[in-house]
């Protein structure tokens, strides 16, 4: 059994050799912009830079709506809601007590939109970059809070655990529901309660392993010296290159041209 | 758990190590009177002493209960030098105390009475561990529980990040291990992506890229297929003749001990035997009083001794047998025994001793006919596990399935119960073809049992857990019961002992016993078994091979058992299969197979020890007639008493 964690796609487009400290930055300050935008205009400049984005990093078009189908209905309702109770001034449809407004369609139109570009924007790092990566880029990124006694270096490095032995329980989890099958478990019972009942002898066995795996590896690392972050040198660097100053102008063209026409121009 | 963090931390000297230096002494470690116990709490007194009762494998001479907390010595008084260079093996049966020993070597544990001196450092010593673990390094047993990093070069930088080396030596290092190990050109795969014998050597590497004196490989093989096993032990003897690292290898396999320059047999918590391998192999008695096994060439050497014949005790490998057996008969073997008829004639015999294999179509027998299978649906990326797989167990047959890891036995078994539908092909169970509604009943008929099964059990008790299977038969209690206990009878436990105990207080052994019982209480025709005796020492290997057998003669069971060692299984079965790369490589009986000797070697897979010197001897004289179809101590010792006319005279006074 072959689980694939997260969204990322191989590959080595200029996207994916960006820095993931680059990407997690340049992702945070979009959403920020996004939150800003008031116009279609702007809205229009958006969809333009993700378009350039994705045929850049080389994702295919049907991962954007791929993205998208997991918060598809969140986008339908909201939508929905915001047309139906919105009030403005031009009303072009009513019928008992729902008023449709013009002003409505338009704000319910932009929320959708607001909803769209977050999600697309937001997974492009996911799909671009390793969890590895991210787990490096999210701890040099946090490292900040050690100020406050968060354990930033643990965090990550249980978080890159974790990561790591997902597909081992994933094969662990299949194998112990087979071995379970061949002594007369029916995992396809249609009462419910039946089949909650028969995953009990698939979770205390994949329990006891989780134990004794955590116990095994922890005696390995402490058998290679592993103490906690403290004067610790790390092999993976993450280095700012050229491509990431590239990426930089990109986006602040992109920023400016955004703020130009909110708050300079008020393009509609 | 990784404690002590405040602690200062200097990067460590590495010149001093690099640069071979003088030894200052010769020791390297020094075990004086050291003794270790584990310390359980007890908290439920009632059903920790009804477990020590009934068990009688726990020795209440370890025990000790103080305060509540009961300490059990899994060492004791052991005194043991391990010099600088050495390439030492320590065995010993499953809980004799051998990775107690081992992981008092890096301070992983702290000897409870006595000292251990390691390199001039006490490890007692708190703040000499850091330093202690960089030089004694330590491979574990499960290759996906050591790796930590996402890639190869990572996982080798992990302890030098510990350690605190610069990257600029890091990278340098790190590229240094790897080419050291073999693994040079995968320094950016992923760990997952490897196999096991490649994995253990990247735990290796990891080791080796802190410059360790010294390397424990803690049943760092017992998991591995033969071509794994071979690609650590010729890494661990490299490293040990071109390096001069220490190596203490701990492990069940024999063969592997061979290539050691001495052996300690640790048993029940003490040093029981020390010595060469020669000398230890050449005390078989003793060996087998602690739960170990020599080689079937010294086997063989010793049974010939004992029926008078003038061959040396010490004989370990093939290449020290073949001339002293090929002089003995050149002198020795009688002429009129000699030719092809009478040799033939002898192997009629031995067949005939045996049960000699007859197809029978029956209620348990097994075909499967041309099936493929393929774990990846994609057609694009199709990749068949198993391809176009056809042979057929009679009733009652003992089948053994045999190849490395990754050939494909595992999945070719989950069909014979329908876990697996076939993409192409068909399974027939007792002529009954087997798909769609009859799945369910057809299960009950082919138990299988899973690798390593005792991490399935989930019950609180043993009987619980055994009669997990029949819960939904509608059984009364008395019977569910009997069934139970039938079961356990079965797997060679008594019921009466351990029926209620906690399957937390089983050894390993008993767990994989239980775990066998849960699957004969279905009462299945057909009983398949993949690896039954991975990671067992040599007794208790054999007593659960001894099962597999029983069940098959006394309960007419049909046995498939998947294996990749050869000696195991070719003893047992009436046909082995040999799988390759998800197809049947060859199909008959075993001495059949054995001929393809070369073609086996390239597979990865061994050809029995006796197999092997059979037709070595059968070659350098061929003015004799010798049988190549040999591979038993038994049958070797036969056939050489045979020739010489020795065993005729026997049976001439045993007839008496």
């Amino acid at each position: 059994m072959k689980v694939s964690f997260g969204q990322y796609l191989p590959g080595s487009s200029f996207i994916h050799r960006l820095d993931p400290r680059t990407k997690l930055l340049a992702t945070l300050a979009f959403m920020v912009l996004v939150l800003l935008i008031k116009s279609f205009s702007a809205y229009a400049l958006t969809a333009v830079f993700l378009a350039a984005v994705f045929i850049s990093a080389h994702i295919p078009f049907k991962y954007v709506l791929r993205s998208l189908r997991a918060v598809l209905f969140i986008i339908a309702i909201t939508f929905v809601i915001n047309i139906f109770f919105f009030q403005g001034k031009e009303l072009l449809w009513s019928w008992k007590f729902i008023h449709i407004y013009k002003d409505g369609i338009i704000f319910s139109a932009k929320m959708a939109l607001r909803v769209i570009s977050l999600v697309i924007g937001a997974s492009v790092v996911t799909y671009t970059t390793t969890s590895v990566n991210l787990t490096d880029g999210l701890e040099a990124l946090m490292r900040p809070l050690k100020i406050v006694r968060f354990p930033v270096h643990e965090a990550a490095m249980m978080m890159g655990i974790a990561l790591k032995f997902i597909p081992i329980f994933a094969d662990e989890t299949d194998r112990i529901i087979k071995a379970q099958t061949a002594r007369g478990s029916d995992f396809d019972s249609r009462r419910l309660i039946e089949r909650v009942k028969s995953y009990i002898p698939v979770l205390i066995p994949l329990f006891i392993s989780a134990w004794r795996r955590a116990d095994e590896l922890a005696q390995a690392m402490n058998a290679r010296c592993y103490r906690g972050g403290s004067g610790r040198t790390r092999y993976r660097v993450m280095k700012f290159s050229k491509l990431d100053l590239i990426a930089l102008l990109v986006f602040l063209a992109y920023g400016a041209g955004i703020i130009l026409l909110t708050y300079v121009f008020s393009v509609p | 758990m990784f404690g002590r963090k405040k602690k200062k931390q200097t990067a460590l000297p590495q010149a001093e190590i690099e640069n071979n230096e003088l030894p200052l002494s010769n020791e390297f470690m020094t075990f004086d009177n050291v003794s270790y116990s584990y310390e359980i709490s007890v908290d439920d007194e009632e059903v920790s002493e009804g477990g020590e009762d009934a068990a009688g494998q726990k020795d209440d001479k370890n025990d000790e209960i103080k305060d509540g907390i009961r300490y059990v010595k899994a060492l004791k008084n052991v005194d043991l030098t391990v010099k600088r260079g050495e390439f030492l093996a320590v065995i010993g049966r499953n809980g004799s105390g051998k990775s107690t020993l081992a992981k008092l070597m890096n301070a992983l544990l702290i000897p409870s009475e006595g000292t251990l001196i390691v390199d001039g450092i006490d490890t007692s010593s708190e703040d000499m561990e850091w330093e202690l673990r960089s030089r004694v390094g330590m491979v574990f047993q499960n290759p996906d529980n050591q790796i930590i990093g996402a890639t190869v070069e990572e996982d080798i930088a992990f302890g030098l990040e510990n350690m605190g080396v610069p990257r600029p030596e890091m990278v340098e290092r790190v590229k240094w291990a790897a080419e050291t190990v073999g693994i040079g050109d995968r320094l950016a795969k992923e760990p997952s992506q490897m196999s096991g014998g490649q994995k253990q050597r990247l735990a290796i590497a990891g080791i080796l890229a802190m410059r360790p004196k010294c390397i424990v490989l803690d049943e760092a093989t017992a998991m591995l297929d033969p071509v794994g096993r071979r690609e650590v032990m010729k890494v661990a003897s490299m490293l040990n003749k071109e390096h001069g690292i220490t190596i203490v290898h701990i492990t069940h396999h024999m063969d592997e001990v061979a290539a050691c320059s001495r052996v300690v047999v640790i048993d029940n918590g003490m040093i029981a035997m020390s010595g060469t391998p020669k000398e230890l192999f050449s005390r078989p008695a003793e060996m087998r009083a602690c739960g170990l096994e020599v080689p079937a060439v010294t086997a063989l050497a010793f049974v010939l001794r004992e029926k008078g014949l003038e061959i040396p005790a010490d004989i370990i490998t093939v290449d020290e047998a073949l001339p002293v057996l090929a002089d003995l008969l050149r002198a020795e073997a009688l002429p009129e025994l000699s030719d092809l008829a009478s040799m033939q004639k002898r192997e009629s015999d031995r067949r005939e001793s045996k049960h000699p294999y007859v197809f029978r179509e029956g209620p348990n027998s097994v075909e499967a006919d041309g099936i493929t299978y393929s774990y990846n649906s994609d057609a694009k990326n199709a990749h068949n596990a198993i391809e176009n797989v056809s042979f057929s167990a009679g009733d009652g047959e003992f089948i053994g399935i045999i190849g490395h890891t990754g050939c494909g036995k595992s999945t070719l078994v989950q069909h014979l119960n329908g876990l697996l539908k076939p993409r192409d092909g068909s399974i027939s169970i007792g002529g009954e073809q087997m798909g769609g509604a009859n799945v369910k009943s057809m299960r009950r008929r082919v138990g299988l049992v899973f690798q390593y099964p005792e991490y399935q059990l989930f019950e609180s008790t043993v009987a619980r857990d055994v009669a997990f299977g029949i819960r939904n038969d509608g059984l009364s209690e008395e019977e569910t019961a009997k069934r139970v206990d039938e079961a356990l009878v079965q797997v060679g436990l008594d019921p009466k002992d351990v029926r209620e105990k906690s399957i937390y207080d089983l050894s390993g052994g008993q767990k994989r016993r239980v775990a066998i019982a849960g699957i004969l209480v279905m009462k299945p025709g057909i009983l398949v078994l993949d690896e039954p005796a991975a990671g067992l020492d040599p007794a208790g290997r054999d007593s659960i091979l001894e099962i597999c057998s029983e069940l098959n003669k006394k309960n007419a069971n049909t046995v498939i058992l998947v294996s990749h060692s050869m000696d195991d299984v070719a003893r047992l079965c009436d046909r082995v299969l040999v799988m390759d790369h998800g197809r049947v490589s060859m199909f008959g009986e075993p001495a059949d197979v054995f001929e393809n000797e070369q073609a086996l070697e390239d597979m990865g897979l061994t050809v029995p020890q006796l197999s092997k010197l059979f037709h070595r001897l059968n070659e350098a004289l061929p003015e004799i007639s010798i049988s190549r179809k040999i591979y038993t101590v038994e049958d070797a010792a036969g056939e050489i008493l045979a020739l010489t006319g020795r065993l005729k005279a026997e049976g001439e006074v045993a007839g008496q």
